[in-house]
């Protein structure tokens, strides 16, 4: 490596200058580099038996994965991570969207309390067969109260979904036409249900809802909206139709529309159905508002009494009085009570 | 200078494996091609300087080196001898300290980096001053010299630390003088200002 007679270019250790130059301010650098202590000879031995096991156990392809593998096989390799990462992200999104993001709570307007749909269903007085001839009313029909702020993780009530169909209206000038999302879709059948005050361009909505969400992730709050819309139009055979099919009822939400299928049986005379429904709400009063518990108590009570359970009628009846002295129903409750007849029936 | 320390350069030692058996085979490619062994004997000091020099004090020299002679031995069949050996394996070397240097800086924040051997045995034999300021030199060579790109690196390091002629530059790095005289000016001027930007900073 001999120096080349032409070569002009000083180098910084050799060129005398300014020492407070950077070019002797980088000779000095240069100096402190300059000196390597070899590698001792116990180390280059090392490192020579550790090359040569390196590559004769083939393990010394290369410096990172897959080196000494072909080209198609790493291809192939990388293809298969990408398909397996894929199928996963697919998978945790769809176990994702099934399990944790069902619970939605919908972003609901002002939440305006509706009055009763349906109070007094059966206004016409019907009259116990027992040997007191106590008159007792069917149990009045109350919507399942609003706003649905509470997540219903329940599965999507299939078998409600034929008579959507058949609850379907026309599309009126409610129905909007932009795309919208399903909440945006539900919350605007429930601003037109209790704040316009039309059920029926809340039902358009709704059915619209159906249309484009068939397995959405608020069917639970769809229903409950749809059911109270039919409600207000007094249609309560639809309304008993579109519960009569469900048999999961869980949650707040839930329990809101199991208790509106007992008062709907109840109105339509099918008492038995009715207890069953009142039974099973009040298997666990604790997890029930309050409210509910007067009127499945109430419920359950005239229910018994047009089936001729008159002990149980009573115990229900002594119970609410207890529980709501001022309730609502207390009143009548104080006459059923007082109209016990000899046999200490109601 | 200690006695342990290699006074490298253009000396008799660096010159010779330029025409032993290993590297005369770039000029006669019909003649056998260099068994790793006899390319091992003759170039490991010289790689592992260069492993040194390019990967700068917190190299991992042994590790370099090993990795450098794992290629060569597995490549040294296809060498083509088209241009020497010793242009070969710096190629080679400067790849893998490149390598060696990019992995050192995304691991320093949870490793702590193991000095280079060779820097401490240097540092032993030095006083107490002499061996700070050494230190402090050579950390403010290797800073201002991480602001350069690997093509003024390697073109600086072989001029200044290795101080070869410009031709041999050349040959290593496969361009022509006058391209590496243009590399050459542009990488002193970058790394001046490089050093002056860390000067400052270390005020």
């Amino acid at each position: 490596m001999s120096r080349p007679e032409g070569e002009n270019i000083p180098r910084w250790r050799e060129s005398a200058g300014d020492p407070r130059a950077a070019s002797a301010r980088a000779a000095e650098l240069v100096d402190a580099v300059r000196d390597v202590a070899p590698l001792p000879p116990d180390t280059l031995l090392r490192i020579k038996g550790r090359v040569l096991v390196r590559r004769s156990f083939g393990f010394g392809r290369g410096f990172g994965f897959g080196r000494g593998l072909p080209l198609v096989l790493r291809l192939g390799t990388l293809a298969l991570v990408v398909l397996a990462s894929v199928a996963t992200a697919k998978g945790t999104m769809v176990l994702w969207r099934r399990y944790v993001a069902a619970p939605v709570v919908v972003p609901l307007p002002t939440p305006v309390r509706v009055p009763h749909a349906v109070k007094h269903v059966s206004p016409a007085p019907v009259v116990t067969p027992v040997v007191a001839p106590v008159v007792i009313e069917a149990p009045p029909v109350e919507v399942a109260p609003e706003p649905v702020a509470t997540p219903a993780p329940e599965k999507p009530a299939h078998a409600a979904r034929p008579h959507r169909t058949a609850l379907a209206l026309p599309a009126g000038p409610a129905v909007a036409t932009g795309p919208q999302t399903e909440a945006q879709l539900l919350s605007g059948a429930l601003s037109r249900l209790r704040q316009a005050h039309d059920p029926r361009g809340a039902l358009a909505l709704l059915d619209q809802y159906a249309r484009t969400y068939p397995h959405g992730m608020l069917q639970s709050e769809a229903l409950s909206a749809r059911l109270e819309a039919v409600i207000k139009l007094d249609d309560r055979a639809t309304a008993l139709r579109l519960l009569d099919g469900r048999a999961t009822f869980a949650g707040r939400l839930g329990a809101d529309l199991l208790l509106t299928r007992a008062e709907l049986r109840a109105s339509a005379g099918r008492y038995a159905d009715a207890v069953a429904d009142f039974d099973r709400l009040l298997a666990t009063p604790a997890a029930l508002p309050s409210a509910d518990v007067e009127r499945a108590l109430y419920g359950r009570a005239v229910s018994l009494g047009h089936l001729g359970r008159d002990d149980r009628a009573r115990d229900d009846l002594a119970a609410y009085q207890q529980r709501f002295p001022a309730g609502k129903y207390s009143a009548e409750v104080s006459r059923l009570l007082k109209g016990t007849g000899p046999q200490g029936r109601p | 200078m200690t006695s342990t320390a290699v006074r490298q350069g253009p000396g008799p030692e660096d010159d010779e494996p330029q025409r032993d058996s290993a590297s005369s085979s770039a000029s006669s490619p019909l003649s056998a091609p260099p068994t790793f062994a006899a390319v091992y004997a003759e170039y490991a000091q010289t790689v592992a300087r260069w492993a040194t020099r390019l990967g700068g004090p917190a190299a991992d020299v042994e590790e370099i080196t090993q990795e450098v002679f794992v290629v060569v031995n597995r490549r040294l069949a296809d060498f083509r001898r088209e241009s020497r050996v010793s242009t070969w394996l710096f190629g080679i070397t400067a790849k893998v300290a490149a390598n060696e240097r990019r992995r050192r800086k995304l691991r320093t924040w949870w490793v702590r980096v193991v000095p280079n051997l060779a820097e401490g045995a240097t540092a032993s034999a030095d006083g107490a001053l002499e061996q700070i300021e050494k230190r402090e030199r050579r950390a403010l060579f290797y800073r201002a010299l991480d602001r350069l790109s690997e093509r003024h690196r390697r073109a600086l390091i072989l001029f200044e630390l290795e101080e070869l002629s410009i031709e041999d530059i050349a040959a290593h790095l496969e361009l022509r003088p006058g391209n590496v005289r243009v590399l050459l000016h542009r990488a002193r001027a970058a790394f001046l200002k490089a050093m002056i930007a860390c000067e400052k900073e270390q005020r």
